[in-house]
């Protein structure tokens, strides 16, 4: 079983000229066929007036990495369709490998739905204040 | 028929497109590859390499053109023009193997499904080209009227899908009749040409068609096996292949719903390839598990060691455990290991209730005695003049249907 770390970016969109960034670590012992335990799970947010650059990226995720673990994963699209061995370079050398297994897949999956979920929440808070979350009665 | 393959992107594309035009029974003269990426919207390849091609097909005498990836009807007809032969793409000679190993009246309607389902988003557009002017591959359309030639594609769509609902129909009923029945329900999945066939036949003693060629199964087979007192039903499914086509998934829905349906899925991989092309493969048998949202357990084969040097066996196993859950080396060929392949399909299969019963002993109670012994797993029974003891494994409740006097008396979950 490996620990692995899977990570997903929300927001890469403009909205009203600025970046609403939200990204989402998940932390997790996987098999080949699925996800065996959820270890951890980190969320950073970067608001921003230009789009992302790969050094932007490669420092948001180098801050949120915890201090073991086997390799990266993510979706291609989130390194523009960069190789995977540039990828590794941009990351200073991790070990990095794009989702290719049901597990890395599954893990991925999760990290896209903790940071969509929060960028939605994050948003509203923005637009509509805090007290939108309160649950109407 | 003699073909000539062409490919734009990398060289194991080309090989596997060569061993797909031949298990369509083609005879391959010459290949042609161009490594530039990218697409030209006209004719797909470069206007040097159609040049190149042009070439080659009047030395080779070729009769067609096989292109990897898919074609618009638009290119397809520029380089007819140019070229002078039937140009056809990936997905046509997938469906021509498909159609040429039909056997059944479900593969063969599969197959009719998945070249409307191609045929369908091109009919408005090669309708309108056959107009124009009549190059290889774009005549005897008959009506060229667009929209009755849309229509009709339309109609036998309908019709065959029909057709088919009720063959799914039938094989849902049979899947839960095996069920009720105490079987276990195993598939055999895994990339064209791993060895699926050979190992059903090697596991249950079977004789089913295998070869050399690519999809020589696209029908599923089922055979019973015993897997240490525990009867299981093995299904041998059709091959994947890299990219596959969604029209070819979604046309074999019902076939390939028997993986995603079953207790435990055996992948085959054959181990025996260069290291780039099992991982190549394994990625592409991820891919689809993926897209066909399969949740059950799986235990890999890793098939073909006796290809294999032990040294090279090691090797490969400490590069590629990131793509195999449950792996078990084995030769289907040989049958070397092949224990061990039943003994990790067992401890894989879905845990079962172990039940200690008291069952009267009187005719009644024979009948259910009979009934345990068809549906479940009996380890063990001692008959008293009153009583039979039976202790037994199940997945259900077995009182249920047991007749007046019955007692329960231990209850465990326990495989």
């Amino acid at each position: 079983m490996a620990r692995v770390v899977g990570f997903d970016i929300s927001g890469k969109h403009s909205v009203n000229g600025k970046y609403y960034l939200v990204f989402a670590f998940v932390e997790a012992e996987i098999s080949p066929t699925r996800v065996e335990r959820v270890m951890d799970v980190k969320l950073d947010l970067e608001i921003t007036e230009t789009p992302l650059t790969h050094s932007d990226l490669a420092r948001v995720i180098l801050r949120n990495l915890p201090i073991e673990f086997d390799y990266i994963t993510s979706e291609r699209g989130e390194f523009k369709g960069k190789e995977e061995w540039i990828v590794k370079g941009i990351l200073g050398g991790r070990e990095f490998k794009f989702c290719e297994t049901l597990g890395e897949i599954e893990l991925v999956r999760i990290a896209h739905h903790v940071s969509k979920a929060s960028r939605d929440l994050l948003m509203r808070v923005f637009h509509e204040g805090s007290g939108s979350l309160q649950r109407k009665v | 028929m003699r073909a000539l393959v062409v490919c734009r992107g990398k060289y194991s594309e080309l090989s596997e497109l060569e061993e797909l035009a031949r298990s369509a029974g083609m005879d391959v003269v010459g290949r042609l590859l161009q490594r530039k990426e990218g697409e030209d919207p006209k004719y797909k390849i470069g206007v040097g390499k159609v040049k190149e091609l042009s070439r080659l097909v009047k030395e080779t005498k070729a009769e067609v053109v096989i292109f990897s990836g898919e074609l618009s009807p638009s290119q397809a007809y520029n380089l007819a023009g140019e070229i002078g032969t039937e140009v056809m793409d990936r997905t046509q000679l997938i469906l021509e193997v498909f159609s040429k190993r039909s056997g059944t009246k479900e593969s063969k309607l599969q197959v009719e499904l998945a070249k409307l389902r191609y045929e369908l988003p091109r009919a408005k557009e090669k309708v309108k080209l056959a107009k124009m002017e009549e190059r290889p591959g774009f005549r005897g359309l008959g009506r060229y009227e667009v929209e009755k030639y849309y229509r009709e594609i339309r109609r036998r769509m309908i019709e065959t899908r029909k057709k088919l609902d009720s063959i799914r129909n039938k094989r849902t009923s049979v899947r839960r009749r095996r069920r009720r029945s105490g079987f276990d329900l195993i598939s055999l999945a895994g990339y064209t040409n791993a060895g699926k066939s050979t190992l059903l036949n090697s596991i249950a003693s079977e004789s089913v068609e295998c070869g050399e060629e690519m999809f020589t199964t696209i029908r599923t087979t089922t055979r019973r096996v015993d897997l240490f007192g525990r009867k299981a039903l093995l299904t041998d499914t059709v091959g994947f292949i890299e990219n596959m086509p969604s029209l070819v998934l979604e046309a074999f829905f019902s076939t390939i719903e028997e993986i995603t349906l079953s207790d435990l899925v055996v992948w085959v991989v054959d181990f025996s390839e260069p290291v780039r092309e099992i991982e190549r493969k394994a990625k592409s048998c991820h891919k689809i598990f993926e897209r066909i949202g399969l949740k059950t357990p799986i235990v890999t084969a890793l098939n073909k060691i006796d290809l294999l040097e032990e040294e090279e066996i090691e090797e490969k196993y400490e590069k590629l455990s990131r793509y195999f859950h449950n792996p078990v080396l084995i030769s289907a060929k040989t049958g070397r290991n092949l224990d061990g392949l039943k003994r990790a399909m067992f401890s894989s299969l879905p845990r079962l209730k172990r039940f200690i019963l008291s069952v009267p002993n009187v005719p009644n109670g024979y009948r259910f005695m009979n009934e345990l012994e068809r549906k479940s797993r009996v380890i063990y029974r001692h008959y008293t003049p009153e009583e039979v003891l039976v202790d037994l494994e199940s997945d259900r409740d077995p009182t249920k249907e047991a007749p007046e006097g019955t007692g329960v008396l231990g209850m465990e979950t326990w495989r």
